[in-house]
């Protein structure tokens, strides 16, 4: 059995520890061979998102899955196999047999939410160029002189209350039931935070010139060139497993789901293929578990599942804005008009089963505009609002122009959307009496970086002059369900 | 007693709000009943008229998906109406395209003399070739396009007809050279009515006919040539 560490937790003293180390060699090792070997840096990359065409006889090139729910199994088989990669270097260069990848779990306070030592420090410590360091425009320079990122963007408490893995009902924790399809707009509350808001945190807003020439991070066809990739998505599979942990959770058991199956390449360059139902047990079927979990085992959920699909009454609509507007890099509000036909299902007190629903939809973007913003409801124009409290959710345009790509074959998604659920903060405002079915607003503004304790406010990202890519959003409506 | 009845009507009134695209399929259901009655009465029907409901029953199971987006995007007070708009309009950019169709049948068959057998081979090969264009790859991947529905108002109307224009229009991108097909036989063949829509909504509805749009070109090859050598 494999432990996956917390990379913090090695780097607590120093920041190079043993695992980080040999991660660290191994990645040179791995880009220094033939991108043609499915064993390098560059063609495990590609598996993730390219540009380029695969080679004659390559499976599995640039087959991501995003967008739909099999977001997670396939990252965790992608995981997986680059370990075993990734390993068998480690140990052909004398490293820890116990080698296992690290992840970063970023949800904690400073300097957990930082940029950790071992991916900033320019040499490894015998003086040579350290692979894990990627200098700005390949990451957020912010990011990399330490800055903080917020609670905001790290945390995975909104993801980890969704009770159901699949939509409908929407949200759910792991995503619509759609695809396989390499994007499309049926977002887990998992993959839309943290996963899709921290990729552009990290990578930034370089777009760069030429094929990676900017922020790896924020371009699903680089982002996996970027060491700390793997760290990112290894918390993001550990909270799938905290997830699964939980009372009442149970990943679906539909026979298309467990049989769908993926391709991928071993240590030994052999195309290898795995399906959703062999990796739902990390411990059991893949040996390892994570450092928080080491005694992690799939919980027995056998027997009758409740069919989560199209249980209770669809959402209903209740309000909306009248026109489609854009967001070009600054806060922005918009009213939403609510008539009178949907007053009683605004109005009222708290119902206790009710469930509020913002929902942004029908975004389109010709670039990603590598800016996150959180979505808040009714949210005050002082400064001293408790903004937290408004707060519903966050969204990130990670993966759009591939979603967008009129090439790509569509996962059977509705548009590119997000949904929150606002119950909380509308719940809030009613005890509060501060709610006004008339007075409806949703504001988006962008989430900035914070600065490590006794630093200045982290400069802009964006080269000076470089325009803001403009998104545009076709519709903001609630749903109560 | 009560509340064995109550449970299955609970459950009939909850399928049907997920399913709120349900007036949409009886009166496509109804078409498929009407067509080949109408085609099999004595006095021949206006041409137009058989054309719309032909399309009606093949056309509009593709639009069923978008139907119920309309439907769940709207407000309660006007989802009927949102329906109603989105399909006929969806069905009048049909109409429209087979008010150019039946006129060309015309003229091959009328004006120019040309045997129906020859103009079916190659209303087959039309479609074969078409099928493995960039333009109908496209069209059809288009299938999940949406537009932002305004709530209420006249606002709420244009979005709707925009959408349904929009898809409309994309269908016919899609489809126009397999439903020509269906007009160089005579828009009343119940197997071809059938085979067709099998065919179309497989492309359209599933990943696999999604990916597998050029190999489909080989079965309409194949068609073209039995019809054009007469076996």
């Amino acid at each position: 059995m494999f432990t996956r560490r917390e990379i913090w937790g090695l780097e607590s003293d120093e920041p190079f520890d043993s695992i980080s180390l040999a991660y660290a060699q191994a990645v040179q090792v791995m880009q220094g061979r033939d991108p043609s070997d499915p064993t390098s840096w560059r063609f495990q990359a590609a598996l993730h998102g390219s540009v380029l065409q695969p080679p004659p006889g390559v499976a599995g090139w640039a087959d991501c899955q995003h967008g739909s729910w099999y977001f997670l199994p396939w990252h965790r088989i992608y995981l997986y196999f680059f370990e075993r990669i990734v390993r068998a270097a480690v140990l052909e260069a004398g490293g820890p047999d116990d080698w296992a990848l690290p992840y970063w779990n970023y949800d904690r306070p400073f300097p957990a939410n930082t940029m950790p030592p071992a991916f900033r420090e320019p040499t490894l410590p015998d003086g040579s160029a350290n692979p894990l360091r990627l200098p700005p425009p390949r990451r957020a320079a912010a990011v990399m002189n330490g800055a903080q990122i917020p609670p905001q963007v790290t945390s995975p408490a909104a993801a980890l209350a969704r009770s159901n893995y699949s939509s409908p009902p929407t949200p759910s924790f792991g995503g619509q039931r759609i695809g396989p399809v390499h994007f499309d707009g049926g977002f887990g509350a998992i993959e839309s935070t943290p996963h899709n808001v921290m990729h552009p945190t990290i990578g930034g807003q370089s777009f760069g010139s030429g094929v990676c020439g900017g922020a790896l991070m924020t371009d699903p066809n680089c982002a996996a060139l970027d060491p700390i990739f793997w760290l990112h998505h290894a918390n993001i599979d550990r909270l799938w497993n905290v997830w699964v942990s939980q009372p009442g959770r149970a990943n679906p058991t539909d026979a298309g789901w467990l049989g769908q199956e993926f391709a991928f390449y071993d240590e030994n360059g052999d195309e290898v293929r795995m399906t959703a139902g062999e990796v739902l047990d990390s411990a059991a079927q893949l040996q390892y578990v994570y450092d928080d979990m080491p005694s992690f085992r799939l919980p027995d959920v056998s027997g009758d599942q409740p069919d989560e699909r199209e249980a209770g009454r669809p959402p209903e609509l209740a309000a909306a804005t009248d026109e489609p507007f854009e967001l070009a890099g600054g806060a922005r509000s918009v009213s939403l008009s609510a008539p009178s036909s949907s007053r009683s299902l605004l109005a009222g007190p708290p119902a206790k089963d009710a469930r509020m629903l913002v929902r942004v939809e029908d975004i389109e973007a010709e670039r990603d505009p590598a800016i996150v913003y959180g979505v808040y409801l009714n949210l005050p124009e002082d400064d001293d609002a408790d903004r937290l409290a408004h707060h519903v959710g966050n969204i990130s345009f990670f993966g759009i122009e591939q979603a967008q790509d009129p090439d790509q074959p569509p996962g059977g998604g509705v548009g590119w959307r997000h949904t929150f659920d606002a119950t909380d903060a509308v719940n809030r405002l009613k005890q509060e009496d501060n709610w006004d079915p008339d007075d409806l607003r949703v504001t988006f503004e962008p989430v900035g970086l914070l600065p490590a304790p006794g630093e200045e406010a982290p400069p802009e990202d964006r080269e000076a002059g470089a325009s803001v890519p403009t998104v545009r959003i076709g519709r903001v409506s609630v749903f109560v369900a | 007693m009560e509340h064995a009845l109550s449970l299955p009507r609970e459950r009939v009134v909850t399928a049907l709000l997920w399913r709120p695209e349900w007036p949409a399929a009886i009166v496509i259901a109804a078409a498929w009943v009407a067509s080949p009655v109408l085609h099999a009465s004595a006095v021949a029907p206006p041409a137009l008229a058989a054309w719309a409901l032909m399309v009606v029953a093949m056309m509009g199971p593709m639009a069923l998906p978008a139907v119920r987006h309309v439907a769940l995007n709207s407000l309660r007070a006007r989802r009927g109406r949102a329906i109603a708009l989105y399909f006929a309009a969806y069905v009048t950019v049909w109409a429209g395209f087979g008010c150019v169709a039946l006129t060309g049948e015309w003229l091959a068959m009328s004006m120019l003399g040309i045997d129906r057998g020859a103009v079916l081979a190659a209303a087959l090969a039309l479609a074969a070739a078409w099928q493995v264009t960039p333009v109908k790859r496209r069209a059809l991947f288009a299938c999940t396009r949406t537009v932002a529905l305004a709530p209420r108002g006249r606002r709420a109307h244009v979005a709707c007809l925009r959408f349904a224009l929009l898809q409309g229009r994309r269908s016919v991108i899609s489809c126009w050279a397999l439903m020509l097909v269906m007009v160089a036989v005579g828009h009343a063949s119940l197997p071809w009515m059938i085979g067709l829509t099998a065919f179309v909504l497989f492309e359209e509805l599933t990943l696999v006919g999604r990916e597998t749009l050029p190999s489909a070109a080989v079965g309409l090859v194949l068609a073209a040539v039995l019809v054009a050598t007469g076996l």
